[in-house]
């Protein structure tokens, strides 16, 4: 009755509880209100039993004192070979996995729950499930046997979907004077830089467990220490803290980054913040010469019952950041790092040795710098121009072992690759499907960038001039001491990319050591996007890159060096096909010319061989999304055709047809 | 064909035709604690400045309305929005409410779920362009579950762009009902977006009472207080004297454990 009443009665003022033009109110004020209220009401009541979301507990409820929040993903990926798993490139390891590969349907569920007792305590943990279950793989319990049977008893743990406790803290504010807030447990590590401590990458943001606190001084600066356990599967010397034929005993559980960051706070200084960022790696195992040690082949001493710890790896990381940002016409940003990493020999195996090595530090004790330096003209040609002028100059030696691995850029230029650069050898290109971007090491870089760039309505415009040579120039370098990362040369080919040699990948992105190399780069790129009202949300894509690649790889010999001359274009075509639908279509073109590509010096001489390739990959592209719940595809085909100046290692690729889907929905 | 050839030589001969004043308005520098208390979140993404509004330009651009919201620091995209379909852009969510016929409560009174805030005394709100770094079938979704009676009053940008300090939006005047007039009453929120909202929020990024790693700080942990960092007050002209009015007008909220029994603050509308 109270609804029928409401609705008469707005009806008599329309929509709304506006009057009419022209006419007296039919209603008061306060039965205006009244009307209002209820209507709200009608709305709220509507939403409830139509299964929306409610704005309000119901009635004598306590609203609960927990959040949940849940995701269920899935996962497609196709490719016209019989590899099967659920992410193109997997786990580098050399014992692998059993989960990467191209063809797979592959479901993972997380939930995350979240209470807060009392405004100053917040605690949360996500339960997630493991990745790697694929819709085939129904009925797998998780026992693992060395040949996969129809029992469903032989896929293991990866293939069961096993749920896992992750993302776990608690966090508190102000727990004693002085004290802004203190944490423990799991955090991204966004907190400092890529020069020290780096964000841990996408997937892993509720893997890193540490504990933090922060304090300010005043309202001048604040500070923030934190001890973060070390990942012993990539955070210390040779990517991992256990597996050493060095070490009998591995000791992991106290390995550790010890770290801080104290900041200038506006009041200290409006349009200019300072930022100070240092890490200490300390990766410790039982010292050999304790009698207590496990292990131990001292007997001559007693033993006290007390294990002394003696470090494998010690790193040490700082960076000053200074950055004027408070100025209409100008930005300005100066970045000054200092690495210092120093393996020990005692329990540290050289896994560098022999020129081919993939480690993640150099098997030595070294400390270098970097610096870089930015400044930018805003709109100097216009409104929404900018005129960017970089220059750096990264240390041979620098290397930021527990800095961003991916998903951070330290770097202006658009670099060699479609991903960004980072001032470290410890980067993390695995882990993803084939449409991901990849990430190149800039150690040893040194050059400069410019950029100038433009956004309107009808077009935005960027043109990038790089030059660069390198830091890492140097003939006869000690490669028992410098990792190779396979020693693979030539421009890296992350479309048909493969962790063994098989496609003539080229380079390793982590790769910034040769055992002779004098080698200086130029990199010009341009790109357009037009805006035009030829369709709903029409945009055109045009993106043309040049490489100039020069490496005169050992000074003594001609027949050896390489030029690259390398040219990449991307045309793509995008627009909103429905309210929910957006999509685009495109197609990749690269052509690459590179003299003294690859090649040996077998029998003492240098026989290297000219590279042509060509490579065309048309793709298309959907994205739908509908509220809470999202979902991709892409959808691609790639061919490529090298040739030679050796006719057999001439070579056609293709065409690969693969594609990658994804459904989300958060509830 | 012709459409083509309209939009090129569209583009290069840029068209004569008069348009409109622009409706510039103006907030001061500085002002982004709301009410004089909210502080931003620990996290190191959300960057000083990053919910400081200093302008807001409405202009004409030939079948559009062109919204441009200037801020005070660098648009930044630590979330890769482009990963997730979004805009350029991650943090901000702007909400532009628009009062076109001036009438005594004509139109709606609450703000955006999310918003925690109303309008008033008598002056509603007759459109809202919900400026979000989602993309709109995202936006849309998250309305037609959530205020389902508001689907005719949301306008979505059909572009938005990242363009320095400036995010753009570009909203087909006939969904505003025509073009910017100086009669419109304007009032610009901002907000901190969010993609996985609480259940009765449509993409606004929560404001507790203490600060958390991505929560504001300086509200309640209830329902009432606006999670709103920044707004236009006064006369919109980027005086001084606007920050204290700001936090004048958004400080008169009663929090309450329920929804029902928080008071919101009601805002008023600039007009030029």
């Amino acid at each position: 009755m109270k609804t029928l009443f409401v609705l008469w009665a707005l009806a008599q003022t329309g929509t709304s509880t506006a009057p009419p033009d022209g006419d007296a109110p039919p209603f008061t004020d306060a039965q205006l209100d009244w009307l209002e209220s209820m209507k709200e009401q009608l709305r709220e009541e509507a939403q409830s039993s139509g299964g929306g979301a409610p704005a309000s507990a119901p009635s004598g409820v306590s609203a609960s004192a927990l959040e949940l929040k849940a995701e269920a993903y899935t996962k497609w990926l196709f490719r016209n070979n019989t590899s099967q798993g659920c992410v193109t490139y997997g786990n580098p390891h050399p014992s692998g996995d059993n989960f990467a590969g191209d063809n797979g349907a592959c479901p993972e569920l997380a939930l995350t729950i979240i209470g807060r007792p009392t405004a100053k305590i917040e605690g949360s943990f996500r339960i997630q499930s493991r990745y790697g279950q694929q819709f085939a793989d129904y009925f797998e319990n998780g026992d693992l046997r060395d040949i996969p049977d129809a029992s469903s008893e032989s896929l293991g743990q990866n293939h069961s979907a096993p749920l896992q406790l992750r993302g776990i803290y608690v966090r508190v504010a102000q727990p004693v004077p002085y004290v802004d807030w203190f944490l423990a447990g799991s955090s991204d590590l966004g907190m400092f830089d890529p020069f020290t401590v780096g964000r841990v990458r996408f997937i892993e943001r509720f893997n890193a467990k540490g504990l933090f606190l922060q304090t300010s001084l005043g309202e001048y600066a604040k500070l923030l220490l934190a001890r973060i356990a070390l990942s012993k599967l990539y955070g210390t010397a040779n990517y991992n803290s256990l597996e050493d034929p060095l070490l009998t005993n591995p000791f992991w559980a106290r390995d550790a980054v010890y770290a801080f960051s104290l900041g200038t706070l506006p009041a200290l200084a409006d349009r200019f913040s300072l930022t100070v960022n240092g890490s200490v790696v300390l990766d410790e195992e039982a010292d050999r010469d304790d009698p207590d040690a496990p292990g131990s082949t001292n007997t001559n001493d007693p033993q006290d019952g007390i294990t002394a710890a003696a470090p494998r790896f010690l790193g040490m990381n700082g960076s000053v950041t200074a950055n004027l940002t408070g100025f209409d016409a100008f930005r300005a940003k100066l970045i000054l790092a200092l690495s210092h990493n120093a393996p020990s020999e005692e329990y540290v195996s050289n896994i560098a040795l022999g020129g081919l090595g993939f480690s993640n530090v150099v098997y030595d004790t070294n400390t270098d710098l970097a610096a870089i330096g930015r400044f930018e003209l805003v709109d100097l040609f216009g409104e929404g121009s900018a005129l960017k002028l970089e220059y750096f100059n990264i240390g041979a030696n620098f290397n930021a072992v527990v800095g961003s691995r991916r998903e951070e850029d330290v770097l202006l230029t658009d670099g060699f690759l479609e991903g960004g650069q980072l001032p470290t050898l410890n980067l993390a290109n695995e882990l993803i499907d084939f449409n991901d971007k990849f990430y190149e090491s800039c150690v040893g870089w040194h050059g400069g960038t410019l950029v100038a760039e433009t956004t309107g309505d009808f077009l935005d415009f960027t043109a990038e001039g790089t030059f660069l040579t390198y830091n890492t120039n140097l003939q006869d370098r000690n490669m028992d001491l410098y990792p190779g990362f396979g020693g693979f040369t030539g421009y890296t080919d992350t479309q048909l990319f493969s962790y063994a040699n098989t496609n003539d990948r080229g380079r390793d992105p982590r790769t910034v050591y040769a055992r002779n190399q004098d080698r200086l780069s130029a990199i010009g790129m341009a790109k357009v996007r037009l805006k035009p009202d030829l369709w709903r949300g029409a945009e055109i894509n045009l993106k043309l890159k040049y490489i100039f690649d020069k490496d005169g790889r050992d000074a003594d010999l001609e027949e050896d060096d390489y030029q690259g001359n390398l040219l990449m274009g991307d045309l793509n075509l995008g627009g909103q096909l429905l309210d929910q639908l957006s999509g685009n279509v495109g197609l990749s073109l690269d052509s690459w010319s590179e003299d003294g590509r690859s090649g040996t010096y077998a029998g003492g001489r240098a026989n290297f061989v000219d590279y042509r390739t060509l490579r065309l990959r048309p793709y298309l592209g959907f994205r739908y999304s509908l509220g809470a719940l999202s979902a991709g595809y892409h959808l691609e085909l790639v061919t490529k055709n090298v040739t030679t100046s050796d006719p057999v290692l001439d070579a056609s690729i293709g065409p690969v047809i693969r594609s990658v889907g994804w459904i989300a929905a958060q509830f | 064909m012709a459409r083509i050839l309209s939009w090129f030589f569209g583009f290069l001969v840029l068209p004569a035709t008069a348009f409109a004043e622009p409706l510039i308005l103006k907030d001061p520098k500085g002002d982004d604690r709301g009410w004089g208390k909210l502080s931003y979140p620990t996290g190191a993404e959300y960057t000083r400045g990053a919910f400081d509004l200093v302008g807001v330009s409405i202009r004409e651009d030939g079948d559009d309305v062109v919204f441009e919201v200037e801020l005070a620091a660098d648009l930044t995209d630590p979330w890769k929005s482009k990963d997730w379909g979004g805009n350029g852009f991650s943090l901000q969510f702007v909400q532009v409410y628009l009062d076109l016929d001036g009438k005594k409560r004509s139109g709606e009174k609450k703000g955006v779920p999310g918003s925690w805030v109303e309008f008033g005394p008598d002056q509603y709100w007759d459109k809202v362009v919900l400026i979000s770094p989602q993309p709109n079938s995202k936006v849309e979704g998250e309305v037609g579950a959530k205020a389902p009676y508001l689907k005719n009053k949301v306008v979505l940008p059909s572009r938005t762009e990242a363009r320095k300090r400036t995010i753009v939006a570009r909203v087909p005047a006939s969904a505003l009902g025509g073009k910017p007039q100086k009669s419109w009453g304007v009032q610009v929120l901002m907000l901190s977006n969010e993609g996985f909202p609480a259940k009765e929020d449509i993409l606004a990024r929560k404001v507790n009472e203490i600060e958390g790693e991505h929560r504001f700080g300086g509200g309640c942990d209830g329902f009432g207080d606006p999670q709103v960092t920044d707004l236009l007050a006064g006369p919109a002209q980027g005086a001084d004297a606007e920050g204290p009015a700001q936090e004048k007008l958004l400080s008169g909220y009663t929090c309450a454990d329920e929804p029902k029994g928080a008071k919101l603050v009601q805002l008023p509308f600039v007009r030029l």
